[in-house]
């Protein structure tokens, strides 16, 4: 899983049946704390998958690859074709302030 | 997923059977979340006739090869969604 913050979203009304009716949420990777405990953006930004109604400014972790379509519900999540998947929306971390 | 935008086509005659009847789309993409994909175009299955210059939404991995409905298929990048509208940060959503 990664640490990131949600910067936007994704709106497309073409999209295969695989993809599930989940938001598109655009998500800046964040790195390790630096030195005043802040962590920063890595330039990385992922598109993910969202039933959780994370939004914008908000801290998420994000499940990868196969196992993203285990953050939805069973059985409907059978079908759902996805690489990334908001998990959970964080409060906070012990290492670095947010 | 990764965003990115269709800069082409690809035709080919001779290939592997399980790439029969599959459009193949030439994507820029407008970032990347692993350093080990890092390069500058993604060749990827389109079942959306997404066009040259549209941005779509592209799945990677294991999950972009079950487009096709067979795990066997050799590619690992499907479009899932031709993009209409990006909102967010103006600097990472052109």
């Amino acid at each position: 899983m990664m640490l990131g913050r949600v910067i936007g979203e994704v709106w497309g009304s073409q999209r295969s049946r695989q993809l599930g009716p989940q938001k598109m949420l655009l998500i800046a990777a964040l790195g390790p704390p630096d030195g005043d405990g802040r962590r920063r953006c890595t330039g990385r930004v992922v598109v993910a998958l969202d039933d959780i109604g994370a939004r914008a400014g908000e801290l998420v972790t994000v499940a990868w690859g196969s196992g993203a379509r285990s953050v939805f519900q069973a059985p409907e999540n059978r079908d759902v074709l996805a690489d990334a998947a908001v998990a959970r929306i964080v409060d906070g971390t012990s290492a670095g302030r947010e | 997923m990764i965003l990115g935008t269709v800069v082409g086509t690809v035709w080919a005659t001779k290939k592997n059977p399980r790439l029969e009847n599959l459009k193949l789309v030439i994507v820029r993409p407008d970032f990347w979340h692993e350093p080990s994909h890092d390069v500058a175009h993604l060749v990827a299955v389109d079942h959306l006739e997404a066009r040259a210059g549209q941005r779509v939404v592209v799945c990677v991995g294991q999950p972009g090869r079950w487009i096709a409905g067979d795990p066997r298929v050799p590619v690992e990048a499907s479009v899932m969604a031709i993009v209409d509208r990006v909102e967010g940060d103006a600097e990472v959503a052109p």
